[in-house]
């Protein structure tokens, strides 16, 4: 018979092989794309498969400046996730407090129960119309037309929603209130603050899938100088003589910030979901 | 796919939005500046590249730009010409789908300059290029299309590619072939899901139509159960390798001796060059099987043409190029002789250069094989829903050839009244089917 102590650190000990598993299973792709952006082309498609490039071929960087406008790209992506993020921080924080904190206001359940089941409708069946709007707005090739589209989306309002509810106390308000505060000035100076920990971790989001994002990119980034990192890694696909190493290297460069920006927010993330203004 | 259905959408948007002036009214004077940016893949890309030194020794105030851009090129193109923002001065597109662009009402109008070339090219081309009577493309390349073979395998097994003149014949060949090579070699490659290309070689000569002159749906005919009739007669025989078109298998397949024959389109010989510079000189090519003896021998696949969309605010320089490029007798000649690609302009067929042996094709004058006949091919009535239809019908062929390869007549029933209901359009009255209403 196993003692409880054994068995425990045996389950302890499957626990921990399994994570490492599929740890290095999610890992594996990152690997891969390190390695191939240090290799020359031939050498990415070798076969058996090389797992360690030799030599590093460090002008592959050098060829993706000189030959990509990577920089613009880089700038580009960077304005439009800053700005959608903060845009859509603003506007859910905005509509989440106040679907939460306002029950007097007229027809709020319903225009609450209306903002789901938006969430119903497939992101697909939009890009039209929102492409034809754009299109008579003439925003169409503008930073506007990645920023604006999705900047109150009901997920955000929603999770806004609930994280107010929860966490912001009508006393707090009431008392703001009585001390002369407008209902602005309170979503500003009190609310905003409570929200922090929500607003980082829906901005994480925001930020991940507007840096990703090609499919809308695509649609509505017209002409080379508005191009955005993921659509100027598509476009460098050619029929059959794609450039893999500069898309690799392209790859790479580009999803480094991502992963600092994550590992960055991920600390203030996790903390968050524990703090709050009124403790105790 | 998602992409695929947004861009089809947003062809079938209502022409508003920015208003440009969308016609070329004059000729460019040899003085004309500009800057022009031009969009084109491939070799086409590669070959227009070419002709800068000797287009600007005319118009020396004109720059050029040409942007091999990569993916979903015409996807990306119609956006921007949807949005009324981004697109080039100038644009290849496939001739197939030309029509749908020029529907948008959002390309340039060349009536007034294009018009002097129209009996410049084969009717099947041109029509193409015309919308309502306007024109709004020039033809560029064409595919006239022949047989390849590999000369060792056939003097191996001891068939004579002069002797194939029908599907018949041609039939009958691959299964000498497959016997006496003990199954090692197959006729060609034929692949269940990719039988697109060969459907449309098939039925450009055949005579027979997806569409008639109306836009009803006449693809039930005596021509396309002929077409149908050929694919199954392959099939049965078994003288296909499953291999896709344009797979790895496939480009793999010029080098070993697995396959005999690549009934094919003109441009393809450029490919084959690309993939397997070491076979040269290994390669004959025959013309297409007829139908019966003595009918039409060729056919065409693919080839492009260039349009100027109506936002470049460079029309007279972008039509100075094109002009040059596409009809001027020694631009297209040299873009075959270095490229590959077919002149459409009929008075470049007349030279002597047709006429010269081509090494890698053992010293054949295939040049001249293809261009006979060239005006007989028919003309394709494409409408804005080409595309599509022939991916249902791809469809449909591939589902038939699979299982049981039931009648063919049975197949284009079926698929008649499919393309009927799915692209929203009658059957044209007559139709075997019996679904059309006079």
């Amino acid at each position: 018979m196993m003692s409880r102590r054994t068995r425990q650190i045996l389950l302890r000990l499957l626990t921990y092989v399994m994570l490492a598993a599929l740890a290095a299973l999610f890992l594996f792709p990152f690997y891969w794309l390190l390695i191939s952006a240090f290799k020359a082309k031939d050498q990415i498609f070798a076969l058996p498969p090389q797992w360690w490039p030799s030599p590093w071929r460090f002008v592959n960087f050098a060829s993706t400046f000189e030959k990509t406008n990577i920089v613009r790209a880089f700038f580009n992506s960077t304005v439009i996730a800053a700005g959608h993020c903060t845009l859509a921080l603003f506007l859910c924080s905005l509509a989440g407090f106040a679907f939460a904190k306002y029950p007097q206001a007229p027809g709020r359940d319903k225009l609450f129960a209306f903002v789901l089941a938006t969430m119903m409708i497939p992101g697909a069946v939009t890009l039209i119309p929102v492409f034809v709007v754009l299109c008579k707005l003439h925003a169409v090739n503008t930073y506007w037309a990645m920023i604006v589209p999705g900047a109150a989306s009901a997920f955000g309002i929603f999770w806004m929603r609930q994280y107010a509810a929860e966490n912001i106390h009508n006393d707090l308000l009431d008392a703001a209130r009585i001390d002369g505060c407008g209902e602005f000035t309170i979503y500003w100076r009190i609310v905003l603050p409570i929200l922090r920990p929500a607003l980082a971790a829906l901005g994480i989001l925001l930020v991940i899938g507007s840096w990703n994002n090609l499919m809308w990119a695509f649609i509505v980034l017209r002409t080379k100088n508005m191009f955005t990192l993921p659509l100027l890694i598509y476009l460098l696909n050619c029929e059959n003589r794609t450039p893999f190493e500069l898309i690799m290297a392209a790859s790479l460069l580009a999803t480094l910030p991502l992963v600092a920006a994550f590992l960055l927010f991920q600390r203030q993330f996790i903390q968050g979901i524990t703090a709050g203004a009124i403790k105790g | 796919m998602l992409l695929n259905l947004v861009v089809m959408v947003v062809f079938c948007l209502p022409a508003g939005g920015a208003a440009s002036s969308g016609q070329l009214l004059s000729e460019p004077s040899p003085g004309v500046r500009g800057d022009i940016q031009i969009w084109s893949w491939n070799i086409a890309a590669a070959s227009l590249e070419k002709l800068i030194p000797s287009f600007q020794e005319r118009y020396p105030g004109v720059r050029i730009s040409i942007d091999m851009n990569g993916s979903s090129v015409q996807s990306r193109f119609m956006l921007s010409l949807s949005a009324g923002v981004g697109a080039p001065d100038l644009s290849q597109l496939q001739a197939r789908e030309a029509p749908r662009y020029a529907l948008t009402g959002k390309l340039t109008d060349l009536t007034a300059v294009a018009r002097k070339y129209e009996r410049a090219f084969a009717p099947s081309f041109w029509d193409s290029c015309v919308q309502d009577g306007r024109i709004y493309s020039i033809p560029w390349d064409i595919g006239p299309c022949a047989v390849y073979y590999k000369r060792s395998l056939f003097t191996k097994y001891g068939i004579d590619p002069e002797a194939i003149e029908t599907w018949e014949d041609y039939v009958a060949a691959g299964k000498t072939l497959l016997e006496r090579s003990n199954g090692q070699t197959k006729m060609l490659c034929l692949a269940l899901g990719g039988l697109s290309d060969f459907f449309e070689i098939l039925l450009q000569q055949s005579g027979g139509q997806i569409f008639d002159a109306e836009g009803r749906i006449a693809l039930y005919s005596n021509e396309t159960l002929e077409s149908l009739t050929v694919i199954k007669k392959i099939m049965d025989a078994g003288i296909n390798a499953n291999i896709f078109p344009w797979s790895f298998e496939y480009f793999a397949s010029f080098k070993s001796n697995s396959i005999a024959t690549y009934p094919m389109a003109s441009w393809f010989g450029g490919l084959m060059r690309d993939y397997a510079p070491d076979t040269s000189g290994d390669w004959g090519v025959f013309r297409l099987p007829a139908f019966r003896a003595g009918g039409l021998r060729n056919s065409n696949l693919g080839g492009s043409v260039l349009v100027i969309p109506a936002q470049s605010t460079q029309k007279e320089a972008a039509w100075a190029f094109a002009e040059y490029a596409m009809c001027t007798p020694q631009a297209q000649l040299d873009q075959y002789r270095d490229f590959d690609l077919y002149p459409a302009l009929l008075s470049t067929h007349q030279d002597p250069f047709f006429d010269e042996p081509v090494p890698f094709f053992g010293g054949q004058k295939v040049r001249r094989l293809f261009s006979l006949d060239i005006d007989k091919i028919q003309t394709m009535n494409r409408t804005t829903d080409w595309m599509e239809a022939v991916r249902y019908i791809a469809q449909a062929l591939s589902k038939w050839t699979a299982g049981e390869r039931e009648a063919p007549e049975i197949v284009l029933a079926a698929l008649e009244e499919k393309l009927s209901r799915r692209l929203n359009r009658p059957v044209a009255p007559g139709s075997p089917s019996g679904k059309g209403r006079p």
